[in-house]
């Protein structure tokens, strides 16, 4: 299979920026140099970006925005993982009873959207830090993701070395923890990169409604809430920032959407 | 007889009704190898995994059956109480060595964890258990092939492994369910000659799940029929084969190309 070479570079790049952003920004992303002269230039050499209404170089407020929305995006993501595995598993490998009482709950969370749910979490904790956001995202992220792997745990739960292994007097959670969630990882490993593919305009969303991470810290959908205001006079307090989200979003689909394929058993050669 | 394993009215019916066990009552002696045979659907492997409690949530064993394994009943055990019966005192042994290995584990490591399991605490002690065990077992340079995962062993040394993980403990009673069937012919023999060499060595009573009259012959001293989930026939092989009392098991001798006369 080919792989997206594209995809996985611009993703690189992406992420190597941000964890760089001290060394590769030419300004600081929250100086406001010279509010008057400075304000709302447009792209030059000096700015690539151009600067905001507040004199800000946009390119320095990306690249470090890149930091809080991809660290968010990832951590929360991590969140839902955990939790979401956790209960996944349980649900999958006892079966019976519990199963049908954890998903009930899945469902029912599963029932509201997930926008609606973060806006009503957010509008009562009012002004957020980022690591409120990363639970707010998580908690609200897991029982997608628990679904896919009690679905998996299932399967797996059904093969002959499972069986085997416990006719070999292996306790069931060791069993489930040695011999079958091993076998579930590359699967739950793709939903958590697509998870981050829908975390990212989820936070970008929340950050323009002014209810993301609190305002001198960047974030795409910060930078976006302050561009739109001047948004007849500059386009690119609009274009880059957005550009920012879409591609990083699409990166990490096609990854994700690749990972996936390569691990489709019908197109794996036969064991 | 001194049963090592007493199976007394197990009875086993499948969610929606099914009655795949019925009534079922044979004892083992120990260090005895018993042929259990029957048609696919007849129920002997639900037969075996009812006895080592392995069958799911779907399937229900009825209160009035017993099994007792060296006079323990195993029936009132519960899972925590089972899982160290199982490997120890009982194992299993499965039809397709490349399911029933964890593909993900190397082969020494899948049997070290069994002895672990039993009481070794030291994870080289256990780790050199498993390949002693894999060397009795018949697998070439086990010491190498201890570190190889599952795919990269034949189907025959796949098989020696699964054997040596169900011996390791020695425990006192094996259920080999249709250990040979997945197996090329001259494979077959070999496993066979295996089981019978282990089950001598050890005192292993060995329950061979099968529907191949042929290796019942050559291997057993006693056959058990199943059909429809009843236990039709029990009697030593030599013969059921000369003159089976039930007309399904002559049906079911008839029903093999050639058959050879018991040694």
């Amino acid at each position: 299979m080919r792989p997206p070479r594209a995809a996985i570079v611009t993703l690189a790049v992406i992420v190597l920026a941000a964890l760089a952003a001290p060394v590769i920004t030419p300004y600081n992303p929250a100086a406001q140099p010279d509010i008057v002269a400075d304000k709302n230039l447009s792209p030059s050499r000096a700015h690539p970006f151009g600067t905001d209404q507040y004199s800000r170089d946009v390119f320095s407020r990306i690249v470090y925005g890149g930091r809080t929305s991809l660290s968010i995006a990832g951590l929360s993501v991590l969140v839902a993982l955990l939790i979401g595995t956790s209960v996944g598993a349980v649900a999958g490998y006892a079966g019976g009873r519990a199963d049908r009482w954890l998903m009930r709950g899945v469902d029912a969370a599963l029932s509201v959207p997930r926008l609606l749910l973060v806006l009503v979490l957010a509008a009562a904790f009012g002004q957020m830090s980022a690591a409120g956001l990363v639970i707010v995202l998580g908690l609200t992220g897991w029982p997608g993701m628990s679904r896919i792997v009690r679905a998996q745990v299932r399967e797996v739960a059904a093969l002959d070395y499972v069986l085997a292994a416990r006719a070999l007097g292996i306790p069931p959670l060791r069993v489930l923890l040695r011999h079958v969630l091993p076998a579930v990882m590359p699967q739950v490993l793709v939903a958590a990169t697509l998870g981050v593919a829908t975390v990212i305009p989820l936070e970008a969303g929340l950050s323009f409604l002014g209810l993301g991470v609190p305002a001198p810290v960047p974030s795409w959908g910060g930078i976006l809430l302050d561009g739109y205001e001047q948004r007849l006079r500059a386009w690119w307090l609009l274009v880059f920032p957005s550009a920012a989200i879409v591609v990083t979003v699409i990166a990490v689909n096609v990854v994700g959407e690749r990972l996936r394929e390569s691990l489709d058993p019908r197109l794996r050669p036969p064991v | 007889m001194n049963a090592v394993l007493d199976v007394r009215n197990l009875d086993v019916t499948y969610a929606g009704g099914h009655r795949a066990v019925h009534d079922v009552s044979f004892a083992m002696a120990p260090g005895e190898m018993v042929g259990l045979v029957g048609e696919s659907g007849s129920g002997k492997s639900t037969l075996g995994l009812a006895v080592m409690r392995l069958l799911g949530t779907r399937a229900r064993i009825a209160i009035s059956s017993r099994v007792s394994l060296e006079g323990r009943e195993l029936l009132d055990l519960d899972e925590r109480e089972m899982c160290a019966v199982r490997g120890r005192l009982m194992s299993m042994v499965f039809q397709e060595p490349a399911a029933a290995l964890n593909p993900v584990m190397r082969v020494g490591d899948q049997i070290a964890e069994v002895v672990r399991l039993h009481g070794e605490r030291s994870r080289g002690a256990a780790l050199e258990r498993a390949i002693a065990m894999m060397e009795r077992a018949g697998v070439p340079q086990p010491g190498r092939r201890a570190f190889a995962y599952p795919h990269e062993l034949s189907g025959g040394l796949r098989q020696r492994v699964m054997i040596a993980m169900a011996l390791v403990l020695q425990p006192a009673v094996i259920i080999a369910d249709e250990p040979t069937s997945a197996l090329d012919v001259t494979v077959q023999a070999q496993i066979l000659e295996l089981l019978l060499q282990l089950q001598r060595e050890s005192g292993t009573a060995v329950l061979l799940i099968t529907h191949d009259l042929g290796i019942v012959a050559e291997a057993c001293s006693r056959a058990l029929v199943m059909r429809a989930g009843a236990l039709v026939e029990a009697a030593p092989v030599d013969q059921l084969f000369r003159a089976p009392a039930h007309p399904y098991t002559a049906e079911l001798l008839r029903a093999v190309p050639r058959i050879r006369k018991s040694a």
